[in-house]
């Protein structure tokens, strides 16, 4: 039968494949090409990111489920100790989190923070759990980019209310409030005031499910200006499940209002806290009713209860006691007298406060999101503790350095600028980054001579020199000279280092400039490059009701700048208004060439600009228009500096595009990060495919490609660095490749690996450690289809043609990495109860540096490969060193193994003549005696008693094991001491190996002919050969 | 020619693949799948299994028995060097015996440990799927390493859930995505991939299982020979006393 099946398998094979091959490249979509192409994450976790929402278990809560601005959800089922990515399939951008109390299984989550600063992302609708995260449904309100609320109902899970703050740049009908009364497979919409206003905020009445309090905030951000507050701003109540509101006014400002938070007592239907953004500085605070709403009256008008509406409206009230309610602030505040007085909590935690979760039974404990990342109080927020697992870093910009490992530069939101390495001893830990600059960061790159020197910025153009071993930061903005008009920059002002001057810098605020003496002074190599329309410049007076200048709204700047990699004479720039400006002498004369490109939105903001690295005519360019409330990508090409141009959008490519970069060996091969994610084309752009392995859908705001180490390494917004090694594999996804069935690939560079524990200590849980590269020898192939029916399975031969080893092969569609084996088989050894001896055996030597040989049998074909293990030439180890190491472990492997067959053989014969002993009792006496001189043998060689711990002994096939594990742990030279006591175990075993030979030789014999004479069957002896031969 | 017969529905379902592929529901998968693999009388009267290959696991290679018997009997060996690994499930209590971590004498294993044994079916879920009290639903498609696939949702009498990826090119199941039930994973999904399927007797079985957390490979079964219907006693999978 197996035969039959092997011999149809081929011709199966060849009718599956025959008919697609001619039309390989368009059947095979681009996302089913990356296989075992893998992304790995670094982190970092030491000053994660903004957190937008946290919810924990009442009944249960060690289980915590955090929201984060821009990184999905985590999950923790340990109150914290570990916490694992659950969303990492959809959006990123989490506005609320909400537990279902009474299954605490069902959770939703409303895709799109509602803490809706500049940079915020968007969502895609509200989702739902039923099995604690390990899947989620979209269950609709896919239009409602941002959802702030969502309150399941306590006496039906099946009611659902959900505040949808909505589109936060432009006009859309999708917000208010809305209510589903079967599980979400439908909803309502309640309560809806105009096209610019959503719901902020929603609280329920602990004892009556149809009461609710819904604020309503109308708000506008544009490119260049945030409008907080409006006509449509209210608060609003409802005591009929929704069916019908009515405006709360009485005691509230009579002018116009902002955002509102609102929240009521869980232990007291009666107290409600109402945090008011008002047009007058004196009536903005903190309102309370004491009446279930009927009235409220202004009781605090502390800082914190003012600051920032828009990023900081969020009230919660201890569920145990009506007085302990905190809001979240710049710095978080804590009344404990109904909002009569409050404190600051300064406990060494991020500023910018936007969500508390209080215990439900005890009050001291609380958790608290921010900026950077989460905390927890345990007294009553004297103290809070970091979370140092939650890697959300919001990163905008990242650069890499020419150290080995080559280290990683870039600024995030918030959190200043860092550096860190692409590999770590053990794991890319918070021990590992370096602190840079503070404020929030953007763009950073290490000096080209001085790899202590970096550059960085914080917003709004705030340039500095940093030196890391003095930790001096020296300002290096350049400034307005007599006559010049002030300098706009944007919040994320542009950094540009060039490739082919080393030493030069560029800068760009409306202007282009050039730095070649480490920013010590700035030539100006352009005009104003932007559209300088003062109907853009009003950022002073931006903010709505409360003021809000932080350069955040500052437009009509640059925002990308890139000298081409061929020409140090044509530089690109692209504005956050529509312009894209080349110059091919320099900077003396400049172009905008963007009215040129068909089907680009006028006055899209450019998000970034990639000259060719093959052409110097070509040009990629993104362009991103949400703010203005297209979430369409943009992503053209030109040939001809800008004349004529191509889209390379694809119904495949979502999310607005932020990044885009070309290859730099493959000018097929070119990438782009969108707000949703990394796409890949293969074709120059024709076609593109999500890399989803272990990238999610997050915002990937910069790329950039080491050009050593080939590899891709992303900016995300909200998923800290992350990096795809294995670019040569991309590189070679040519058409002519994926028009074949199999295809090897080149190997990467490997070395012989040494022997490696991991590193790292006994830490426990709690901290985040990034992944390093995988530099294990590794062989490469491309299958058009997935290996389903029949073996398929690899061989690998060393220099000399033996084969030492067999192992799974790849099996799926696309790209297929499998490592290939750094160790020999372990030795055949004896049974022992010693553990260090056990450990030994337990590994088989380093496989020498050389040419190996791997053959892939997939079904009847055969497919050869061979791969190259060198020698790291960085190692202190000298190839004669390690050929002695080699020699050594060679001979105490065969000496392991000749202790094993004469151990096995000595047990074989214990037994034959034990059971001749029975069976022929004329020979009893002789087998007997026989039997116990082996057994005295053989117990002499090996311990097998104790407890595996420490009651535990050795005999010499134990000194022999332990010996073989510690030359093979170190690949350098094995010391004298070792040699000498390799010698002095080689002449105890070749006296026992005599006794051996005695006890199977002439002893054997002697007993032998005793048997034959009385006509049964001889002992056996299996040979050594036979012996290895066998399992 | 009964064997022969199932090669040619593969071929014609090979062949066939997209324009089957639309008329699917999720019965009509199940159907195909218990035809190419075995027909689904074999399956029924399938009562006991013992797989022989190795496993492979961070670099390392040991041989490896897994004994099956109807209805959830289990017994896994795994060989290191000579020490005898062993966990096993009879049905009513799990126990094991690992050298390794000194339990050189059989131990029962908790109520939490045994967890993820209990529901181990020696008897296919999908097989008269209704009367156990599970319930199947075509859940849409996924691809899966770069294969289309049927995504199958099967939520257990138990109310736990898998989903299992069929091959849309022949309705050959690629890969079992479960959920870890115990420990810091849990709930955390863990997938096993399929492939090298091969005849058995009248059998399509898989000759080789990866198992892969977060993407990562974690383990690797290779099958050297199956053993169906072999003569299993029931003291193989009790507690030795």
């Amino acid at each position: 039968m197996k035969k039959l099946i092997s011999v149809w398998l081929p011709i199966l094979a060849a009718i599956v494949i025959s008919p697609f091959s001619l039309f390989a490249q368009s059947s095979i979509k681009t996302s089913d090409l990356f296989g075992d192409i893998r992304a790995r994450h670094i982190g970092p976790a030491l000053m994660s990111g903004r957190i937008s929402d946290i919810d924990v278990v009442n009944s249960k809560p060690e289980v915590i489920y955090v929201g984060a601005a821009g990184g999905g959800v985590w999950k923790s089922q340990s109150a914290g100790a570990l916490f694992t990515p659950v969303f990492d399939e959809h959006t990123q951008s989490i506005g609320k989190v909400t537990i279902d109390q009474n299954h605490p299984d069902t959770v939703w989550v409303g895709t799109g923070e509602t803490w809706v600063r500049n940079s915020v992302s968007v969502g895609d609708g509200i989702y739902k759990t039923t099995d604690g995260g390990s899947s989620w449904k979209n269950m609709g309100l896919k239009d409602s980019e941002r959802i702030s609320d969502i309150i399941v109902d306590p006496t039906n899970s099946n009611i659902v209310y959900v505040g949808v703050l909505g589109h936060l740049w432009n006009d859309h009908e999708e917000r208010g409030v809305y209510k589903t009364t079967d599980g979400g497979e439908t909803w309502v919409k309640l309560l809806y005031v105009n096209p610019q206003t959503g719901c902020a905020d929603l609280t329920m009445d602990p004892e009556d499910p149809n009461t609710l309090y819904a604020a309503m905030w109308d708000f506008r951000r544009t490119p260049y200006s945030f409008r907080s507050g409006g006509p449509g701003s209210g608060l609003h109540k409802t005591t009929d499940g929704g069916k019908t509101w009515a405006k709360v006014t009485q005691g509230l400002p009579k002018g116009t209002l902002g955002r509102l938070a609102v929240e009521i007592a869980p232990s007291n239907r009666n107290i409600i806290y109402l945090s008011v953004e008002a047009d007058k500085e004196e009536e903005k605070g903190l309102y309370r009713s004491d009446n279930a709403g009927e009235s409220f009256a202004l009781v605090n008008s502390d800082f914190n209860n003012k600051v920032r509406p828009f990023y900081f409206a969020r009230l919660t009230v201890s569920p145990s006691n009506e007085k302990i309610v905190y809001k979240c602030g710049l710095q978080l505040i804590m009344s404990e007298d109904s909002g009569a007085t409050f404190k600051i909590i300064d406990s060494g935690m991020h500023s910018d406060i936007h969500a508390v979760w209080i215990h439900p039974t005890d009050s001291k404990i609380n958790i608290a999101g921010t900026d950077g990342g989460l905390y927890r109080t345990l007294d009553n927020g004297n103290t809070y503790t970091m979370f140092m697992n939650l890697p959300l870093a919001q990163y905008y910009h990242v650069s890499v350095d020419m150290e080995e490992p080559f280290n990683i530069y870039g600024g995030l939101q918030d959190n200043g600028s860092w550096r860190g390495p692409s590999k770590s001893q053990g794991g890319i830990a918070s021990k590992d980054w370096q602190f840079v600059l503070g404020g929030d960061g953007f763009a950073a790159y290490v000096d080209s001579e001085d790899k202590n020197v970096v550059y960085a910025e914080a917003q709004g153009g705030e340039i500095s020199r940093v030196n890391l071993l003095s930790a001096d930061s020296k300002d290096i903005k350049p400034y307005p000279r007599v006559g010049e008009a002030d300098f706009r920059f944007n919040w994320n002002a542009p950094i540009h280092k060039s490739s082919s001057n080393p030493k030069r810098l560029y800068f760009g605020s409306q202007f282009l400039f050039m730095s070649e003496d480490k920013g010590e002074s700035w030539k100006r190599l352009s005009p104003d490059l932007t559209t300088n329309d003062p109907v853009r410049q009003q950022q002073k007076q931006s903010g709505g009701l409360s003021t809000d200048n932080s350069a955040a709204e500052n437009n009509t700047t640059i925002y990308a700048i890139a000298e081409s990699p061929l020409d140090e004479k044509l530089i690109w720039v692209g504005s956050d208004d529509g312009n894209l400006q080349v110059t091919t002498d320099g900077g003396t004369t400049w172009t905008n060439v963007s009215p040129n490109i068909s089907g680009l939105p006028a006055k899209s903001w450019c998000t970034s600009v990639e000259p060719g690295h093959f052409d110097k005519n070509t040009i990629y360019v993104t362009f991103d228009h949400h703010r203005m409330g297209d979430i369409q990508p943009y992503l053209f090409k030109s040939t001809d500096l800008g004349k004529t141009w191509v889209s390379l959008a694809t119904p495949d490519i979502s999310g607005y595009a932020l990044s885009v970069r070309e290859d730099l060996v493959n000018e097929n091969l070119v990438f782009l990060g969108t707000e949703f994610g990394l796409y890949i084309s293969v074709d120059g752009g024709s076609n593109w495919g999500r890399f989803s392995n272990n990238v999610p859908k997050v915002g990937v705001r910069d790329m950039v490609i080491h050009p050593r180490d080939n590899a891709l390494v992303l900016a995300t917004h909200g998923r800290g660095v992350i990096i795809i090694d294995d670019l040569p594999a991309l590189r070679a996804l040519t058409p002519e490749v994926m028009d074949k069935p199999f295809t090897f690939f080149d190997s990467p560079q490997a070395y012989t690996s040494g022997f490696d524990f991991g590193g790292g200590w006994f830490g426990g849980a709690g901290e985040f450690v990034g992944q390093n590269p995988n530099e294990a020898p590794r062989i490469i192939y491309f299958q058009q289809k997935r290996h389903v029916f029949g073996k398929m399975f690899i061989q690998v031969f060393d220099e000399a043609g033996d084969m030492i080893k067999e192992l799974p092969a790849g099996k799926s569609a696309g790209v297929n990495i499998v490592d290939m084996p750094t160790r020999m088989d372990k030795p055949k050894a004896a049974p022992t109860n010693n553990r260090m001896s056990l450990i030994g055996n337990v590994f088989g030597p380093d496989l020498p540096g050389g040419t190996y040989k791997a053959v892939v049998t997939k079904g009847k074909e055969t497919f050869e490969t061979t791969y190259t293990v060198g020698y790291d030439p960085k190692s202190p180890h000298s190839v004669e060193d390690r050929k002695l190491q080699e020699q050594t472990v060679r001979k105490l492997y065969d000496m392991t193994e000749q202790m094993a067959w004469v151990y096995d053989v000595s047990s074989k014969l214990q037994q034959q003549a034990e059971d001749l002993a029975k069976s022929q009792p004329k020979l009893a006496k002789k087998a007997t005696a026989y039997a116990r001189s082996v057994q005295a043998f053989k117990d002499n060689l090996v311990f097998l008693g104790g407890d595996f711990y420490v009651n535990e002994d050795e005999r010499l096939s134990e000194k022999i094991s332990q010996i073989y594990g510690t030359i093979t742990r170190y690949p350098g030279r094995p010391s004298q001491s070792h040699l000498d006591r390799i010698a002095t175990l080689e002449a105890d075993f070749k006296v026992e190996q005599l006794k051996f030979a005695a006890l199977t030789g002439e002893e054997l014999q002697k007993l032998n002919s005793a048997i034959e004479k009385a006509g049964a069957e001889a002992l056996k002896v299996q040979s050594f050969e036979a012996f290895k031969a066998s399992e | 020619m009964k064997r022969l017969s199932y090669l040619v529905i593969i071929l014609a379902l090979t062949c066939t693949g997209i324009s089957t592929a639309q008329a699917q529901n999720v019965d009509d998968i199940l159907t195909s799948y218990f035809e190419i693999t075995g027909g689904l009388s074999n399956w029924k009267n399938l009562k006991s299994m013992k797989m022989t290959g190795k496993m492979l696991q961070g670099g390392l290679e040991f041989p490896a028995t897994m004994s099956q018997k109807y209805p959830n009997k289990f017994r896994m060996d795994i060989d290191i060097q000579g020490k005898k690994i062993i966990q096993a499930y009879d049905g009513k209590e799990g126990w094991m015996i690992n050298p390794l971590a000194q339990i050189t004498e059989p131990k029962v294993l908790t109520a939490e440990e045994v967890k993820e044994m209990e529901d181990n079916q020696m008897e296919d879920e999908f097989i008269d799927y209704k009367s156990k009290g599970h319930a199947v639903a075509l859940d849409g498609e996924e691809n899966i390493e770069g294969t289309d696939c049927f995504k199958v949702k099967l939520t257990k009498k138990s109310g736990d859930i898998e989903y299992h990826f069929f091959d849309k090119d022949n309705n050959v199941p690629i890969m079992v995505r479960t959920f870890a039930k115990t420990g810091p994973t849990e709930g955390q999904p863990v997938e096993t991939f399929m492939s090298d399927y091969d005849a058995v007797g009248d059998f399509m079985l898989p000759f080789s299982m990866t198992t892969k957390f977060q993407g990562q490979t974690v383990m690797q079964i290779v099958v050297d020979s199956y053993d169906l219907n072999a003569t299993l006693d029931d003291s193989v999978f009790a507690l030795p006393k």
